[in-house]
């Protein structure tokens, strides 16, 4: 009708109009399926409940405490109610001084009280969620790469950050006083009830009335709260790239265009919210009528009651005032619905993660005798097409590798040469056949010990938060300086590191100096000589550099894979040429091997692709 | 002392101009509607203050005098009462809540366009610090829409039941007012020590989840390393830590509330026995006493709420602060007429999206190094990569190097408008959320009337330069697949050569390329660099490849080889292969 307000939104647009063309964001929006599991409210509540009973010695007594803080918040109406009778019997002044001395002191004793049971209840959270928030980085960091790349890391990464912070807010100051209010409300009620049997009917009537209207009320927000965090999340992720992107954005001019994603989202999930609070809204309107009710009740029953001479001024006075006492609590109760929904959902969502997903364990107990390798008819394949077949990604293999041997993967993209070498890595496990590494199954090996027998340097490279002393440390906690040195020093990164400002002291990562491609690959080649494994698989390790750069990278890696089982997956052939064995792969299957010479003697595939190389 | 605060008074005035605050602007944007709310939401709390005064004279007057005609009118006007309470409340309730929703969307809309727009400075600052800025301390700082109409009328309530106390009794009001004094003291001293314990349990937490999201992104690095359990108990050290200031803050936060319950219990007490001597001296009625007590009972609620203010108000001010300084690093103000909701909502890029179709010819590149004129794919080789990247500075307008296209020279200041004409494609590959042929059409001219229905002609066109035709047989719903962000589903080189293929698309009269295929194998390279060369050439096309990839430098038509700053030979590829800097800077 008329135009739109200049500080407002058309609060009442549809979501598909505000999405408009923007389809990243509608697909993103329509993601329902998160591939991380959540846990569904009865999984949530036995967890919880199994958290506490580890906790129970703390629970109990924190239990203990609430209740009597509430219970001591519950005889104070009462006592006001004597003093009340105290005075219409025209008592003493004396009278009045005891009364209001012992309302003191049950004050006082309320006061400490609820400040121990605020402090045990933070604080029984806060140990039950830090606990929660380990066990969700412990299943995180074995969640397998293929999930990862399926779901993208987002989902993961909101549960370890996201979920965790929003679950602490909570405990900070929401669950303290939420369930310090929720026994309050209880036992006021209770105190009610207690006064005259009238009252214990008319709580009766009231309280059926607050649990429908709680449940009508989330029942509805639920699905609103759920859509809001997939727009939140979106949102985020949109921002995220967009800064991480900028190069890219402004190449191409598509400033606005990633702005106005955010915006979309944004918009989003401000309108879904704004839902929310219109429910909140009714829910006030509503809840007024079990109060008046309750008003009327008082007054009409404390009519009949004082006048019939069945009870004192003091008992109605009493009933008030519980009444005034109680509508506070209810309506900050109400008003802290929307986080406590929001505390649940991430909750839920934490929980999912610890429950379903199993913390790795050893399959067994055999452990690698030395640094060979043997594949027995090994083959992968990824989900299935739109007929049902499998799309295959490495064909049956078998492969004998000699420990110390140097083996090259060349071929096309796509020819399923990441796929071996995961493989051989132990990172993947293949859909059928059997990997050895020195004799021991990896289907039945000691994990550590495998782990500690293998490792994989793809061009992911990622430089860890923190010093550098840190990041090099997570190869080799107990490594001195001197070690570190000899190490960088391998790699050929020791001058640029004694040109860093505080040299390995220097903080890097996200939040320290920025490292180049070329040196976070030399710190990741730093980081295997130090974890000094037997096997070594480098997946295009020195890939996606400048010539120069990769010159000083193939250097490194030949370096450090020196006196290792070592598997090189090459996109330069200078790396290939220099490889005991070379094996050529298409379609998924190798299709040649021999050393470098005799491949170009024979005159097939790799032939072809050297003399490509070597112009 | 004295003599060294005009100094420092001088020295803190020195900055010219006063940055505009974030609070200022939000309450200043909503100035009408709080001038709307604060009056209505006085006049809602009041009707609830009113209750437990009504409720004490009407047991008075009804109850006990057996008044029932009295007892049930004022039972009805009661409720009456509490009914329009509530409904002013809600009005007013629904009311700032749009407008915080209002603030967030517009605060955080404004960062991201502030972020992005390529006129605002460059900020060193970690993604996810600009992140929660533009989420959480936006979210917070808007919440002062929130605060308002909720302090404002709730301390005028506290101060109108004092003054209904000192009405009914000097002493009674008078003890009131004391308790409330001595509560303001209590938060007053309380309030830093508790945004001390606060900050710093939220700080350890922040960095707690910062080591989290850390080791998730090197994930695939841990697990190739197999160094989990180490990873891992990183991790359980920061959050060990993190709970030991959250337990810290929570002993904090349990004294402080116990501090104020004991503040009003006190006031309770002490209005329970100063009323009740004074009705049996007769100087109150037994409705009065008992509306005192009542009224009382509220206002110790009302002020046990109201202790937590304080702390909200530090929490909000050091977000509006953070999202202030975000905004004066990149340059920008929270009331740039640039960044408001209509202008980024609405604007589109200035290339436009729609409408736009094949440009012609725009006179080619030049450099003061080289030039490259219409119909030509020429290569630059540099023997030192620094060298590539002044030239990559220059053109991408980073830097005033010199650079043309056409007549009109790449400025910092004039590159945008240079955009429609340049694409200067990163080395660092970027991928955004997308399906494939979104990814394809960045910055594709228009195809015909409708994307859905037109043929894919052109992006066939654009993965064959790219080497990238057997993405779609890989990709399980070819062009309709969608990569995510980043292109987290990709290989390096599937990346790589969608980032080509995007480029190639654009179709821009010049094309600067970097380094475009260091992370594809030898055959693919070879096949790029013939289908790329044949797609640029064309006469109004001016194509400039910045690599050492021997197939590149082969196809281009002519090589410019770069030494020590200084051309150091010119010329076809086959015929520098003679010359032994050049053969050895491009041998691998």
């Amino acid at each position: 009708m008329s135009a739109p307000q200049k500080a407002g939104l058309d609060w009442d647009r549809p979501l598909e109009e505000v999405l408009g063309e923007d389809a990243t964001a509608r697909r993103q929006l329509a993601e329902h399926a998160q591939l991380l599991p959540i846990a569904g409210p009865g999984a949530s509540m036995r967890f919880m409940l199994a958290r506490l009973r580890e906790h129970w010695l703390s629970a109990t007594a924190t239990l203990l405490i609430t209740v009597g803080g509430a219970v001591a918040a519950a005889i104070l109406p009462r006592l006001i109610g004597s003093a009340v009778d105290v005075v219409a019997d025209g008592g003493s002044s004396a009278e009045v001084w005891s009364l209001g001395l012992r309302i003191l002191g049950v004050g006082v004793l309320q006061a400490v009280l609820m400040a121990a049971g605020w402090s045990m209840i933070s604080a029984l959270g806060q140990r039950i969620l830090a606990g929660m928030r380990e066990d969700v980085i412990d299943r995180a960091l074995d969640l397998p790469a293929q999930t990862m790349e399926r779901t993208g890391i987002g989902d993961a990464l909101s549960r370890v950050a996201d979920d965790v912070d929003v679950a602490a807010r909570a405990v900070n100051n929401l669950v303290p006083n939420l369930i310090q209010l929720g026994f309050l409300v209880l036992i006021t009620l209770g105190g009610m009830a207690m006064l005259s049997p009238w009252l214990l009917l008319m709580v009766m009537i009231i309280v059926p009335m607050y649990v429908l209207a709680a449940t009508w009320y989330l029942r509805r927000t639920g699905p609103i709260y759920r859509r809001e965090r997939i727009a939140m999340g979106a949102r985020a992720q949109g921002l995220l790239s967009a800064i991480h992107g900028i190069p890219t954005v402004h190449a191409y001019g598509i400033e606005r265009r990633e702005t106005r994603h955010v915006a979309v989202l944004s918009e989003t999930a401000a309108l879904l919210n704004m839902r929310v609070m219109h429910l909140v809204s009714r829910l006030v309107l509503g809840l007024n009528v079990p109060e008046n009710l309750a008003l009327a009740m008082v007054i009409g029953v404390g009519f009949v009651l004082v006048q019939t001479g069945a009870a004192p001024v003091g008992l109605v006075t009493a009933a008030a005032v519980y009444l005034v006492t109680l509508f506070w609590p209810m309506m900050a109760v109400i008003f802290n619905l929307d986080e406590v929904q929001s505390a649940l959902a991430s909750l839920a969502r934490m929980v999912g993660v610890i429950t379903s997903i199993d913390p790795a364990v050893s399959p067994g107990t055999e452990v690698p005798r030395d640094a060979s390798i043997r594949l027995e008819q090994v083959s992968h394949a990824y989900g299935e097409d739109e007929d049902g077949n499998e799309r295959i990604v490495l064909r049956p293999l078998d492969l004998e590798i000699a420990p110390g041997e140097t083996v090259s993967l060349v071929g096309a993209s796509g020819a399923g040469k990441s796929t071996l070498a995961a493989i051989m890595a132990g990172t993947l496990v293949p859909r059928h056949g059997r990997v050895l590494h020195g004799g021991a199954d990896l289907a039945s090996a000691d994990l550590e010990a495998v782990r500690r027998h293998a490792s994989i340097v793809s061009q992911d490279v990622h430089v860890f938060r923190g010093t550098l002393r840190e990041d090099l440390q997570l190869a080799a906690p107990d490594a001195s300086d001197e070690l570190l040195r000899v190490a960088l020093a391998r790699v050929e990164a020791l001058t640029w590191v004694d040109r860093l400002p505080q040299g390995l002291d220097t903080e890097v990562g996200e939040k320290g100096e920025r490292l180049t491609a070329e040196q976070s690959q030399q710190l990741a080649l730093a980081r295997v000589s130090l974890q000094d494994p037997a096997v070594l698989i480098l997946d295009e390790a020195t890939a996606d550099e400048g010539s120069s750069g990769a010159r000083v990278l193939e250097r490194a890696a030949l370096e450090v894979a020196r006196g290792r089982t070592t598997i090189i997956v090459a996109h330069r052939l200078s790396q290939a040429k220099v490889a005991d064995r070379i094996l050529v792969m298409a379609d998924g299957a190798v299709v040649e091997q021999g050393t470098h010479d005799e491949l170009v003697a024979r005159g097939g595939d790799y032939a072809r692709l050297w003399e490509a190389w070597a112009g | 002392m004295l003599d060294s605060s005009p100094a420092a008074a001088a020295a803190t005035s020195s900055p010219a101009r006063p940055v505009p605050g974030v609070l200022r602007s939000i309450v200043r944007t909503h100035r009408r509607t709080l001038a709307l709310i604060l009056p209505l939401a006085t006049v809602s709390e009041g009707v609830e203050m009113l209750m437990p005064i009504v409720l004490g004279l009407l047991i008075d007057h009804g109850i006990l005098a057996g008044d029932l005609r009295l007892t049930v009118l004022g039972a009805a006007g009661l409720i009456l009462l509490r009914v329009l309470g509530v409904l002013l409340w809600v009005w007013t309730f629904l009311l700032s809540q749009k407008a915080v929703m209002y603030e967030r969307h517009r605060l955080r809309v404004g960062l991201t366009g502030a972020v992005l727009d390529p006129r605002s400075r460059t900020v060193r600052r970690p993604a996810g610090e600009v992140l929660s800025i533009a989420t959480s301390d936006a979210d917070k700082a808007s919440d002062v829409m929130d605060m308002i109409p909720w302090v404002v009328p709730s301390t005028l309530a506290v101060l109108g039941a004092t003054v209904y106390l000192a009405a009914m009794d000097l002493w009674l009001g008078l003890a009131m007012g004391l308790g409330i004094v001595v509560m303001v003291v209590v938060i007053r001293v309380i309030t830093p020590t508790l945004s001390a314990r606060y900050d710093d349990q939220q700080s350890q937490a922040a960095e707690a989840a910062a080591t989290a999201t850390d080791l998730v992104h090197g994930l695939r690095v841990l697990q190739g390393l197999g160094v989990q359990s180490r990873a891992r108990a990183t991790y359980r050290r920061r959050s060990r830590i993190a709970l030991d200031a959250a337990l810290v803050n929570a002993r904090y936060s349990g004294l402080s509330s116990g501090l104020t319950t004991l503040v009003t219990g006190t006031m309770l007490a002490a209005v329970v026995i100063l009323a009740s001597l004074r009705t049996l001296d007769g100087a109150l009625t037994l409705g009065v006493l008992i509306a005192v007590v009542g009224l009382a009972r509220y206002v110790m609620g009302m002020l046990q709420g109201l202790s937590g203010a304080p702390v909200w108000w530090a929490g909000m001010s050091t977000s509006a602060r953070r999202v202030r300084d975000l905004y004066t690093d990149l340059g920008r103000t929270v009331d740039d007429p640039e960044l408001t909701l209509d202008v980024l909502t609405t604007q589109r890029d200035e290339r436009g999206s729609r409408g736009t179709g094949r440009r012609g010819a725009a006179g080619g590149l030049h450099l003061p190094l080289l030039s490259v004129a219409d119909g030509e794919v020429v290569a630059l080789a540099c023997a030192d990569p620094a060298d590539a990247a002044d030239v990559i500075d220059a053109v991408s307008g980073r830097v005033d190097g010199g650079a043309r296209v056409g007549e009109v020279a790449i400025t910092p200041e004039d590159r945008l408008g240079l955009r429609a004409d340049l694409l200067v494609e990163p080395h660092v590959v970027d991928l955004f959320d997308g399906t494939l042929r979104e990814q394809l059409a960045t910055r594709a001219p228009e195809q015909g009337p409708s994307p859905e229905t037109g043929d894919d002609g052109w992006a066939d066109a654009a993965l064959h330069a790219a080497g990238a035709e057997d993405l779609l047989r890989i990709l399980p719903e070819g062009y309709d697949t969608r990569i995510l962000d980043r292109g987290a589903n990709l290989s390096g080189g599937q990346r790589q050569r969608i980032a080509l293929a995007r480029a190639v698309a654009a179709d821009a009269p010049v094309l600067v390329l970097h380094d475009p295929t260091t992370a594809v194998d030898a055959v693919t390279e070879q096949n790029i660099a013939e289908a790329l060369v044949a797609a640029r050439h064309r006469t109004d096309r001016a194509t400039l490849l910045v690599t050492r990839a021997p197939a590149l430098l082969q196809a281009a038509d002519r090589v410019v080889f770069v030494r020590d700053g200084r051309i150091t030979a010119e010329g076809e590829h086959t015929d520098l292969m003679g010359h032994e800097t050049y053969r050895e800077v491009v041998r691998r």
